[in-house]
């Protein structure tokens, strides 16, 4: 290993760093990731398998890592699985490794490698069914899945940033830079986002010139004429998951889930220039730490100057292993030797290099592979045979093992709206089948791999994209590359190996999975991709596939005698890459989950002591804490303080709707139960509107302003349904009717003035040209005005059964005239209050009106005498309305005379408690009658004045007789209304 | 935590003092005759700006046109053409407010919660959502005019002023 002192890499600074992992402090250079820190040290175990727990070291260089995935921060709120390839350290980071206890080194739960034999695919299902899948629950759960949730997270909130662009390139590599060239060039505004901290891709080690300089030149330049252009380059940034209109990016820096930057892009064209993911090769023992993708290997030596082994083998299937080998040896490494799979060399130039590497000592290898690796925690040498001769094993000691099996093109993220998957068998991979017009791949992801094609690709597909937004500027030439030659690649995926090596031979990393299991699955009948994949958990980790999907089809198309293309590979689903929840709930984050409203009169009831909750979306007083420490007891005195002498309450949620237009008056008819147009200008009808079923949509007053101008109020729960109830009736049934409807329950603040004394005192704050109004006003009649300049209209209307005055006003006058009416000798109210009252009063609302009742079910059968035909009407003869067992509504008692019961209970006969026959719709302690009250929903059958009910509330811990009463508890001739 | 240790910026939006409003809502299927108002904006999305550049008549939705603190000539021109049969002028002061964006801050505030190009391409104003807020959006001459639900306004504020840092950004 190298010193870190003395490292050489391109993305290192010189300053000095410390984190710790484990506990023990490492020290690093700014610009290190955990991996390349912790290789430089020589820390070569990393992590522990979920199923097995064996030793893992880091397999790549970047986000797809499989093995080395690290908690991130203090106890408890660690953030778990971030991969350490892509995780910057930062100085004082603490980091921990996972799936082991009670260290890394000894792991407890490596036992059950002892059970290697019999923790086959499938387990699980099959074993643990006796007594019951819940006896072994806790246990499986505890060791199953990578690390733990944080239980406490302080994520900072995500930054969120729609992006209109005509292109957006995905990737940043040799294809992605020459498409975001050319579509600018073309005149395009281009978005690109690369997922790497820079540029570049596999230029940053490929030895390669391009437009005949070196390829880290034109990189720059192509950079430097993309800001020319304004093209928006997103570094750090990976797309994640995307529909046709909308495709989802992620900035995570340092690729540390702490600080995420969502971008929600609406690209005219997308360029997927993703480029590919190395293959590994299975064969027995090929996890331990030590081997790595070849790719990774380089790349930890060029970035950041790590030599991951001081003896190192090559292994693989194609011309590249020659070109890398001749790299690391130019860096110093020693390469042991380069195991080729091939029989034989078939372009010249690799003569060469393969001739080069033999005079420097290194051992190649035709027609040979790695059968199985030797080391207790990490690699110590390998066996290597002739594929012609599998016997003839012999050991080469190294402690590096650099795999490369083939690459397959990164097209996960274009197929996730369900796009195909195209066998290419140039590359012996998949790549993504037709695209649709809007969306293209080049490059890598297109199953090319020479540089100078990979340009030309991204070149073309940059200005057919531009194109495709009409932009047709001169885009230039394409840029000439000139890298590392066609690899030649030849199929291989497996090692020959003994059935009994199978199950070490693994296919996918993170879920443990082997030939083995593999095998077995398709012996048990789930050989068909997508079900071995749900038999085996093979690529359901965080890579979700990407390194073991081709390499597991292949394998199973071994297995079962089908070639790789019948096999197919299974679909992949967004993310593309691991999202913390976080990231996606944008500004929908701790107390802003949803919007709240607020009434004109919010600042009051805060300052005075209102205790508000949420009503929806609104935040209303639920009492007031200068009446009580709690809402039962404030709410007791308050209620009474009504009746007695007066209260204001802030009524301004209630839904207000205009309707207004020559044919309003009609429209209303057809919409409400009783007639609106027999009402007469300056009255008020309190009114019942119908589903369509029948049902009660909503009930509240109906004012007529002028011939053509009414004002419906709604329950403030129900004002959106309503209005658009109405708008869809007369869009749909009466779209030539003329008629308009706008909401204007902001308009209108509401103060409602309840009470003996609220006359009086409103004569007193409104004044003397009010005074006479208020005198003769009726009950259900209003007047218009002024009140301080502002508009004012008086309704006289009650909720709570008192002598009631409803005052709509303009937001301005809200709070002065609020005050002055507190001032006045009128105490504020909150809803427990307002709810004592309505009970008391028989009065309902969505508790009752709960979109299943009927208008016989709630005592609104007088309205059903008249013959206006509206909405909903006509179906309210079915049968099933008047059904002996169809609930009702009833008024409660406690028939004892104070015992308790509460809303929500269920209601029984005595001889019969488990049928259930009602429930108890509100329940509230009636100060005015000293005892439990009730309304209750129950069976007609049941429904008798004076007979007795059991309202059940186990959960609670209630039980309590009640006695059915009318509705209405106080007041029954409403004197006290009429006053 | 407080802003600095959320890196949230200071009341990058301020509501301002409710106004006089109306919304103009015409009969669907009925052309709105509007002579008087030489630039009349007839299509949704169409703003009628006034000699300070202000917007005086927004047809924010497809029949309904808002006309913020109208000019009294302007409030005339509305009840005239209301009388003349083709729609209902309602005054709903209270029901929008006005909030004011940091000009330095709207485009990337606003990019926060909706993709400002894509909503109002081809037009210069539309009815949105504002960070679950319903809103009134218009834009001219790179400008910005937003109003709010009143009732929400108090919830945008508090919405706005936890944003994080990168909110500051152009």
């Amino acid at each position: 290993m190298t010193r870190h002192s003395a490292r050489q890499g391109a993305r290192l600074a010189h300053e000095s760093i410390a984190f710790t992992f484990d506990g023990r402090t490492i020290a690093a250079r700014r610009g290190d990731t955990a991996a390349s820190a912790l290789l430089a040290v020589g820390v070569r175990m990393m992590g522990r398998s979920v199923k097995y727990r064996r030793a893992r070291g880091v397999l790549t260089a970047g986000f797809e890592e499989p093995n080395a995935l690290f908690a991130v921060g203090g106890a408890g709120h660690a953030v778990p699985n971030v991969p350490a390839p892509a995780l910057a350290v930062e100085p004082g980071m603490r980091i921990t490794s996972q799936n082991r206890w009670p260290t890394l080194r000894y792991d407890v739960g490596a036992l059950l490698r002892l059970g290697g034999g019999f923790l086959g695919a499938g387990f699980y299902y099959k074993t643990f069914m006796w007594p019951s899948w819940g006896t072994y629950e806790g246990l499986i759960r505890r060791l199953a899945g990578l690390g733990p949730a944080p239980r406490v997270s302080d994520l900072r909130q995500p930054s969120v940033e729609h992006l209109e662009c005509d292109v957006l390139v995905a990737g940043g590599g040799a294809a992605g830079l020459a498409a975001a060239r050319s579509a600018a060039r073309a005149g395009a505004r281009v978005v690109l986002c690369e997922r790497d901290v820079t540029c570049g891709g596999e230029l940053e080690f490929e030895t390669a010139t391009i437009d005949g300089a070196p390829s880290a030149a034109w990189i720059n330049t192509a950079l430097s004429e993309l800001h020319t252009r304004k093209v928006r380059v997103l570094t750090e940034t990976a797309i994640v998951g995307g529909s046709s209109a909308l495709v989802m990016a992620l900035t995570q820096a340092g690729g540390m889930p702490a600080s995420d930057a969502v971008y929600r892009i609406r690209p005219k064209s997308l360029v997927i220039a993703m480029g590919s993911i190395e293959r590994p090769i299975a064969f027995a023992d090929n996890d331990r730490p030590g081997i790595l993708l070849l790719g990774a290997a380089e790349r930890y030596l060029t970035r950041y100057g790590v030599h991951v082994g001081h003896d190192v083998v090559l292994f693989g299937n194609h011309d590249r292993l020659y070109a890398a080998a001749g790299r690391l040896l130019g860096c110093g490494v020693c390469v042991v030797a380069v195991i080729d799979t091939r029989a034989q060399l078939h372009a010249a130039p690799v003569h060469v290099l393969r001739a080069d590497l033999a005079r420097s000592g290194v051992n190649c290898l035709l027609g040979h592979a790695v059968l199985g690796t030797v080391g207790p925690r990490a690699l110590a040498a390998v066996h290597v045979a002739p594929l012609t001769s599998p016997n003839s094993v012999r050991t080469l000691a190294c402690d590096a093992l650099f795999v490369s099996g083939g690459w397959s093109p990164s097209i996960h993220a274009g197929l996730q709206e369900g796009g195909a998957a195209a066998f290419l068998p140039q590359i012996d991979s998949f790549g993504a089948a037709a695209q649709p017009s809007w969306r293209r791949i080049c490059g890598a992801a297109n199953g090319k791999l020479e540089l100078a094609e990979i340009l030309r690709d991204g070149h073309a597909a940059g200005v057919a994209a531009a194109q495709a937004a009409s932009l047709r500027a001169d885009p230039g030439a394409p840029p000439v590359g000139r890298g590392d030659a066609a690899p030649n690649l030849e199929s291989f995926w497996r090692s020959p190996a003994p059935l009994a090596q199978e199950k070490r031979q693994f296919v996918d990393f993170q879920n443990d999975v082997t030939v083995a299991d593999l095998r077995q699955a398709i012996a048990e009948g789930f050989g068909q991709i997508e079900h071995a994949k749900r038999y085996t958990t093979l690529g359901v980790g965080t890579d979700q596939g990407r390194f073991s999907s081709e390499l597991g089809a292949a394998i199973i198309g071994e297995l079962s005698g089908q070639s790789l293309p019948d096999v197919g590979v299974f679909r992949t689903r967004p993310p593309y890459q691991p999202v913390t929840l976080m990231a996606l709930t944008g500004h929908r984050f701790a107390g802003h989950v949803q919007p709240t409203r607020r009434t004109a009169l919010h600042g009051w009831h805060e300052v005075h002591g209102g205790v508000l909750e949420p009503a929806g979306l609104w935040l209303r007083p639920r009492y007031y804490r200068a009446h009580g420490d709690d809402a039962f007891s404030a709410g007791l005195i308050e209620a009474a303080r009504v009746r007695a002498q007066g209260g204001i309450f802030d009524g301004s949620t209630l839904g207000k709707i205009e309707v207004a237009g020559r044919d309003a008056a009609a429209f209303m008819d057809r919409m409400y139960l009783n007639r609106a147009s027999t009402l007469k200008i300056g009255r008020s009808k309190y009114m019942v509107a119908l589903r369509e079923d029948g049902m009660v949509l909503d009930d509240g007053l109906l004012l007529r302003l002028e011939d053509e101008r009414f004002l419906a109020t709604t329950s403030s729960s129900h004002a959106q349904l309503v209005l658009s109830h109405l708008e869809l009736w007369r869009d749909v049934e009466w779209a030539r009717s003329r008629v308009t409807l706008t909401d204007v329950t902001e308009a209108w603040s509401v103060i409602v003035c309840a009470g003996p004394q609220s006359r009086a005192v409103l004569r007193d704050v409104l004044g003397a040209k009010w005074s006479t109004i208020l005198d003769e006003m009726k009950h259900m009649q209003f007047a218009s005005g002024l009140w301080h300049n502002a508009s004012l209209r008086v309704l006289r209307a009650s909720f709570s059964g008192e002598l009631a005055f409803e005052l709509h006003c303009r937001a301005q006058i809200a709070a002065p005239l609020w005050q002055a009416l507190a001032d006045g000798g009128l105490n504020p109210y909150g809803l427990e209050a307002l709810d004592i009252l309505r009970v008391e009063k028989g009065y309902l609302t969505g508790a009752e009106l709960n979109g299943e009742t009927a208008p016989e079910d709630v005592g609104f059968g007088r309205l059903l005498e008249g013959d206006n035909r509206c909405v909903g009407r006509d179906l309210l003869a079915r049968p099933a309305f008047s059904a002996r067992d169809r609930p009702m509504l009833v008024g409660l008692k406690a028939a004892d005379g104070s015992s308790k019961f509460l809303g929500g209970a269920q209601l029984t006969t005595t001889d019969d408690k488990r049928r259930g026959r009602g429930h108890v719709t509100s329940a509230v302690y009636s100060p005015a009658l000293q005892q439990w009250i009730g309304l209750a929903l129950l069976a007609r059958d049941l429904a008798r004045d004076g007979d007795v009910v059991l309202a059940r509330d186990p959960l609670r811990g209630l039980e309590t007789p009640v006695r059915v009463t009318a509705s209405v508890h106080f007041d029954p001739a409403s004197e006290r209304m009429k006053a | 935590m407080s802003a600095a240790d959320t890196g949230s910026m200071a009341t990058p939006i301020t509501a301002l003092p409710l106004a006089a409003c109306f919304e103009f809502v015409a009969h669907p299927g009925t052309a709105v005759v509007a002579d008087a108002i030489s630039a009349w904006p007839a299509n949704p999305g169409q703003v009628l700006w006034d000699a300070s550049g202000r917007p005086a008549l927004l047809h924010f939705a497809p029949h309904r046109w808002l006309a913020p603190a109208p000019a009294p000539a302007l409030l005339r021109e509305l009840t005239s053409i209301a009388r003349g049969g083709c729609g209902v002028l309602i005054e709903v002061e209270g029901k929008w407010q006005e909030v004011r964006i940091a000009a330095e801050h709207a485009r990337r505030i606003l990019s926060g919660s909706i993709g400002v190009e894509g909503i109002l391409a081809g037009r210069e104003c539309a009815a949105i959502l504002l960070f679950d807020c319903p809103a009134i959006l218009a834009r001219h001459d790179g400008a910005f005019n937003v109003w709010i639900a009143a009732s929400f306004v108090q919830s945008l504020l508090a919405v706005s002023a936890a944003l994080p840092n990168p909110y500051r950004g152009a």
